[in-house]
């Protein structure tokens, strides 16, 4: 069951989310610098650089058969960090936000990438997360603000707005894949879950377990939500915090029935105070749940977990160091984890060749058992 | 002896601050530190200066606060906002601090030493003077000692802050455990603070008396040191006894509580501002649980915010008081917070270029002071500072001459700041 | 090393000095002190009930009984003193006095230890020679099984504090500072820039032995382990950046050479990971300290140094770790003096204790001569006895005995387990609350009387001290009370808590203090009030 490496992307920023468009050509990526790295997998491989100087002085060299994907430029224009990333189910249409509230929707394969449309004030500041609707029609969209938002997905336009009943920072959003119903979790640990066409209260959810306070920190640990199963199941990742600062804790991924609200896996991820947060989590074909983690410099690690069994299927940790995302591409025999490069910590300012560094995410293409 | 009697020191003065500078006494009776000079320490103590120190241990991301980098590359999350002096924005996480900034110093161009907290904190807490083989004293014992208790004869180094309290000898170095910070845990009071049950008030003041009598009879004909440090211990902790409402958190308004936050360093703060209020000379109120490694932004998110609240809220209320030019109020960490942000979304320790604020007594208001490059990285300023100046500027600030000014250890006098910097002339009222 | 050498080490660890004179070592050390005084008026000799209670704090660690003062204030006999200081010395209250002493000296309240307490019980009970003590602890051999609790200077030192990493420099800070008198903690990273005779070489001479040392954990008893030294250590000046090397080396001494052992030969003993049994080197750096450590410059200077320090109030060389040439000791011929007799008495700190409590210096008055003023008695002359700082233990036994709580004592006097356990199960609590509102934070050395208001707030308010005042069998307020004659009470009292009978206007305002009060009820309260004046007065709280 573990994944098989297929190549190693190395983009120079950070990622935050990454996804694969409905037709599966297109992987995408936002950033930690509001940019989304794009890269075409329908293309001919790139051949890489080494080869290419080998091939030069010898034809006859022997090379390494091309693997990796080539990027497409570089969209802009979000500021801060670019956070939600999400895919109309049938149009060539991404919707992006970022932390400064700004809410886009952009056709992703086009080389230059011009907004369909732009809400620069979707949310006052932070907009940490963004799905998308069933059919489409609508998007999803929660902030720091405390805002819970559903956006027409042709314009842009504001059709509804829904708050936690605490009122609590929104960390995480998803849209049930056949149902109109939007999920949204808090600060606090507490997550709604609405009609989006009426805004009616459907069922809350009991994610106490990701929240802490800690000295003056409140400690948010809900990372991800999502459906599973069809959408019989609700799942959040993230960690159940304990100590703040230097956030400490277990990564967590919580199962609940969606029909009923009752929990029914709470399934510790790795290692208490290695794996400190699952960022995020996708459902493979199978029932398998691809987990990443990050943790104290060093630790994090792409996991394979099946409910209710004590051993994750797979332990990932080759080049896929302190993850924050994973896509499942379309047909479910891919995916992609966002990493981060080896060194990304230290104190004090360490310059190389006179410059100060920044990091990077390794993008590890696999495919799946 | 650099100092000279000040013409204001007349010997009424001498008499009545006696017993209040302990330091002095002592040093005269063989204790191994001293002022320079003790007319010098008297006559400060007149003024009636006092501080808040506020403390965020782990240290607090400049970005995030006081150097907002807002759309670069290490800029991070947040947005900047406009402040109450023109041109200068802080994070938007400081929405109060930032209406308040004409009356604050912020200075952006620090650049300190050490990036690890076991040698950062001391280093900075005790101005990191130049290496004399002795352990220099932190900036609440230094004051403790140079401008004494002042007049409230309450301790004059109170240290608020989470967890336990306790006597904490080991700030004071060389100057000796009484100058130690008398630190009230989670705001509340030291073990033993009332008296026992059973004993009454007018039982308290008899057997007081008969043990000062007795003190008196022992002290007839000997060296005055251990009377007076034993005696003045006891007026001390009478002292205190007497303001059990100091710690009386009930007491706080609804509006103060709004206002300073429901949080532990609003909380703390309300006790320090009772404190300021007592008269006691030095009041550090310590936050911890800012060493954001990890998950830095959302922490930043959480934690700032409570800060704004807290530091905002003294701030106005010294000045609605009017005792903003008697205070000096600083706020700090014993470092900033890397530019790059690592693997676990957080921000490591960063002495390289970082920030603090200062308002209050002596400081200038509304100034900004230096500033970094675009992305934060580098002192973007013909001078950086580092923290023995900005002990100097303090020092200046109180109207202590830290040029002229020393520390006696024994026989051998030693500065009370860093020989090699000079206070920041641009920070000072 | 300058003047040390040519003055200090003569004696050293050679076996004769070069002149014994006939006297007493107590009268040269008079004689000595007395040749500074250069017409200084001197305090005179203290009292009986003066010396008394302080020859019992000294060596007893705790206030004479009534019954004992009284039976002293009564002999007319001339040798008496010299008598109680033979008692005490061969007294069963002497080795816990000195455990006491010395825990205090060199753990400075970093921790305790129940095989270190009785180790060094035993060893002063034995009178160990003072270098045999300091060969022991730097030993710090795990297969020396009498000798356990002397690795617990090493292993306490080892344990990480805080968040830090085992601070080894502080270790090998500790081992100059408190064995040879050099606090060489500016010297690690370049030569001393203010001390001449302190070198970087010397820091790290002495960490060369120190850096192999992990603490072995889980034994029930504090254990290090030696690894294996097959390199000499490698250091730099931060100034210079030029790459030096040395193996072990204690300060003014030759280097030790490192051997270079084929692999098969570097251990007497293998490690066995299976047992988890530490190896034993051939090479041992601790050995070669141990045999070494007698014949290092400034051995004894050091502990006749602390001791003089401790019961004379004030070291020859202050502060005690600053010897240096820039820094010499107040009268540097009684220091060499005491030095080099020292070592030709087989460094017998018994000898040493009798030889310096029977001195007139020792047994001044800790008055100021009639007429003087402070400023006319510099302290450095020893015109007149300094007052010194009370342990927090000396406190908690001469409350316990002030209070008429003697059969705690008893306990104590009695058990064999260490005192720690006593604590536990004897006097609840009370040790621990006298160490946490009297004693020193751990890395503060408890030198001078430095009264906290912590201290105070546990005289004042402390529900469990104050309830010895009147509270169980024999305690002195209750027994008091019930005393119809005032005169009496008011002696008790003084005999109790001051080891004194009181003087004429005392009395007087101590019975009109008594006599004033009517009822058995205020008696009881006015009796208790007296007592607890008493007890936190200076007089009482202080070694005078």
């Amino acid at each position: 069951m573990e994944p098989v490496l297929q190549c190693l992307l190395e983009p120079g920023q950070q990622v935050n989310r990454l996804r694969f468009s409905p037709c599966g050509r297109l992987l995408a990526g936002t950033t930690l610098e509001g940019t989304v790295l794009r890269w075409d997998l329908g293309a001919p491989p790139v051949p890489d650089a080494a080869a290419v100087k080998a091939l030069a002085q010898n034809p006859k060299a022997k090379v390494p058969e091309p693997s990796a994907p080539p990027a497409l430029p570089i969209v802009r224009g979000h500021r801060g960090f670019a956070t939600g990333l999400a895919f109309h189910p049938f149009r060539d249409l991404a919707f992006s936000a970022d932390s400064w509230g700004c809410l886009r929707a952009w056709p992703c394969l086009a080389l230059e990438s011009r907004p369909l449309w732009e809400v620069p004030a979707a949310h006052d500041g932070w907009i940490r997360d963004l799905a998308v609707g069933p059919g489409g029609d609508w998007l999803v969209t929660g902030g720091r603000d405390g805002k819970v938002r559903i956006h027409d997905s042709a314009t842009g336009g504001l059709l509804r707005e829904l708050a936690l009943p605490d009122g609590s920072e929104i960390f995480a959003v998803a849209a049930h894949p056949s149902e109109p119903w939007v999920v949204a979790g808090g600060l606090f640990g507490r997550i709604a879950l609405w009609n989006a066409l009426d805004g009616r209260l459907v069922r809350e959810f009991d994610g106490s377990v990701f929240h802490l306070l800690h000295r003056l920190q409140d400690i948010g640990g809900l990372r991800c939500l999502g459906f599973a199963d069809a959408g019989r199941t609700l799942f959040a990742s993230g960690t159940k915090p304990k100590g703040g600062g230097n956030v400490n804790g277990h990564a967590r991924l919580c199962l609940f029935d969606t029909a009923s609200g009752a929990l029914r896996h709470e399934m510790e991820v790795g290692e208490l105070d290695k794996d400190i947060f699952a960022h995020e989590a996708a459902e493979a074909p199978g029932g398998l749940f691809l987990v990443p983690t990050t943790g104290q410099p060093g630790s994090g690690n792409f996991f394979g977990l099946r409910p209710g069994e004590p051993e994750p299927v797979f332990k990932f940790n080759k080049g896929t160091v302190n993850c924050h995302s994973v896509a499942l591409s379309p047909d479910g025999l891919r995916c992609a984890v966002a990493a981060t490069n080896t060194g990304s910590n230290g104190n004090g300012r360490r310059l190389v060749d006179g410059q100060y560094p920044g990091n990077f995410s390794p993008v590890s293409l696999f495919r799946l058992g | 002896m650099k100092a000279t009697p000040s013409p204001l020191c007349t010997p009424q003065d001498h008499q009545w601050s006696r017993r209040k500078i302990l330091g002095s006494l002592a040093a005269g009776a063989g204790g191994l530190a001293g002022l320079l000079h003790p007319a010098v320490a008297e006559t400060l103590a007149k003024r009636e200066k006092q501080v808040l120190f506020i403390w965020l241990d782990g240290g607090i991301s400049q970005f995030e606060s006081w150097d907002p980098k807002p759309g670069t590359r290490f800029g991070g999350p947040f947005r900047s906002i406009p402040t109450s002096v023109p041109g200068t924005h802080f994070c938007e996480l400081m929405p109060r601090t930032a209406r308040l900034a004409h009356l604050l110093t912020v200075v952006r161009n620090l650049t300190t030493k050490d990036n690890a907290h076991s040698s950062g904190v001391p280093r900075i807490l005790r101005g990191d003077p130049a290496n004399r083989g002795v352990k220099y004293p932190y900036f609440g014992s230094a004051v403790a000692k140079l401008m004494g208790a002042g007049v409230s004869g309450l301790p004059p180094y109170v240290w608020i802050k989470p967890g336990n309290g306790g006597f904490l000898s080991e700030n004071a170095g060389f100057l000796g455990a009484k100058y130690g910070a008398i630190a009230f845990g989670d705001g509340k009071p030291p073990e033993n603070f009332t008296l026992p049950e059973g004993l009454a008030t007018a039982e308290d003041e008899a057997r007081q008396l008969l043990r000062e009598r007795f003190t008196k009879s022992y002290a007839a004909g000997r060296r005055a040191g251990a009377t007076e440090a034993q005696a003045t211990v006891y007026d001390m902790a009478l002292q205190l006894m007497k303001r059990q409402e100091l710690f009386d958190t009930s007491r706080f308004s609804k509006r103060d509580l709004d206002r300073y936050g429901r949080s532990e360093i609003g909380q703390h703060m309300l006790v320090g501002r009772n404190m300021l209020e007592a008269g006691v000379r030095f009041v550090q109120v310590t936050s911890y649980g800012w060493d954001t490694h990890g998950d830095h932004f959302n922490g930043s998110a959480s934690l700032i915010p409570k800060f704004d609240a807290a530091f905002a809220s003294i701030v106005e209320d010294l000045r609605d008081r009017g005792l903003l030019d008697n205070v000096l109020v600083v706020a700090m960490s014993e470092f900033g917070r890397t530019p790059r942000i690592n693997g676990h979304i957080g921000r490591d320790h960063y002495p390289e270029a970082w920030s603090l604020a200062m308002a209050g007594a002596g400081i200038a208001r509304g100034r900004i002071i230096g500033g970094t490059d675009a992305e934060g990285v580098f002192v973007d300023a013909p001078q950086a500072y580092d923290i023995g100046s900005l002990f100097h500027t303090w020092y200046a600030a109180l109207g202590v001459d830290s040029e002229k000014v020393e520390f006696m250890n024994g026989d051998q006098p030693l500065p009370i700041a860093h020989q090699e910097m000079a206070p920041i002339k641009e920070a000072l009222a | 090393m300058g003047w040390l050498p040519a003055i200090l080490w003569v004696g050293g660890v050679l076996a004769a000095p070069l002149a014994f004179s006939e006297d007493r070592l107590a009268s040269r050390i008079d004689a000595l002190i007395e040749d500074h005084w250069a017409g200084n008026q001197a305090s005179p000799p203290a009292d009986d009930a003066e010396f008394f209670r302080r020859i019992h704090l000294d060596l007893s660690g705790i206030i004479p009984t009534v019954e004992e003062t009284r039976a002293f204030l009564g002999d007319s006999s001339s040798d008496k003193r010299d008598r109680v200081v033979s008692q005490l010395l061969d007294g069963p209250r002497y080795p816990q006095r000195m455990a006491e002493w010395f825990h205090v000296h060199f753990m400075e309240r970093l921790g305790d230890d129940a095989a270190w307490e009785v180790w060094l019980r035993e060893s002063f009970a034995q009178n160990k020679p003072w270098d045999r003590m300091a060969r022991e602890i730097l030993r710090a051999d795990l297969r020396d099984e009498a000798n356990h609790g002397a690795a617990y200077f090493y292993a306490k030192r080892l344990e990480n504090y805080g968040q830090n990493a085992i601070d080894y420099s502080g270790l090998t800070r500790d081992v100059g500072r408190l064995f040879l008198g050099m606090d060489l903690q500016c010297a690690e990273c370049h030569n001393h820039k203010l001390i001449d005779d302190y070198l970087q070489a010397d820091f790290q001479g002495l960490m060369a032995a120190f850096q192999n040392l992990v603490p072995v954990k889980d034994r029930g008893y504090p254990a290090v382990e030696e690894r294996l030294m097959t390199t000499k250590l490698r250091y730099a000046s931060v100034f210079t950046q030029k790459e030096k090397f040395t193996g072990p080396r204690l300060p003014g001494l030759e280097e030790i050479e490192v051997p270079d052992l084929p692999k098969d030969q570097q251990y007497l003993v293998a490690p066995d990971k299976k047992t988890k049994t530490p190896g034993v080197p051939r090479f041992s750096p601790l050995q070669e300290f141990a045999t070494r450590i007698a014949g290092a410059p400034g051995f004894d200077a050091n502990l006749v140094n602390r001791v003089w320090f401790w019961l004379m109030g004030r070291g020859l060389v202050e502060p005690l770790d600053q010897f240096h040439s820039g820094n010499p000791p107040s009268h540097p011929e009684l220091l060499s003096l005491l030095a080099s007799e020292f070592a030709a008495h087989g460094r017998d700190f018994r000898w040493l204790v009798g030889e310096l409590t029977r001195t007139r210096t020792y047994q001044r008055s800790s008055r100021l001569p009639e007429g003087a003023r402070e400023q006319d008695c510099p302290p450095e002359l020893y015109l007149t006895a300094l007052e010194r700082r009370l342990s927090a233990e000396q406190l908690l036994w001469s409350t316990l005995r002030a209070t008429g709580h003697q059969e705690r004592e008893v306990a104590l006097e009695n058990q064999k387990a260490p005192p720690a356990e006593v604590g536990a199960k004897e006097l609840p609590g009370l040790r621990e609350r006298f160490r946490k509102a009297l004693a020193n934070d751990p890395r503060q050395p408890e030198l001078e009387f430095a009264p906290s208001l912590k201290g105070a707030l546990f005289m004042m308010n402390d529900p469990e001290l104050l309830r010895l005042l009147d509270k169980g069998d024999g305690a002195v307020v209750t027994r008091l009370a019930a005393l119809p004659d005032d005169v009496r009470v008011a002696e008790e009292l003084c005999l109790s808590f001051w080891s004194r009978l009181p003087e004429k206007a005392e009395l007087e305002n101590l019975t009109a203090c008594l006599k004033a009060s009517s009822g058995a009820g205020e008696r009881q309260r006015m009796v208790r009030d007296l007592a607890w004046g008493m007890m936190t007065s200076p007089e009482f709280v202080v070694n005078h």
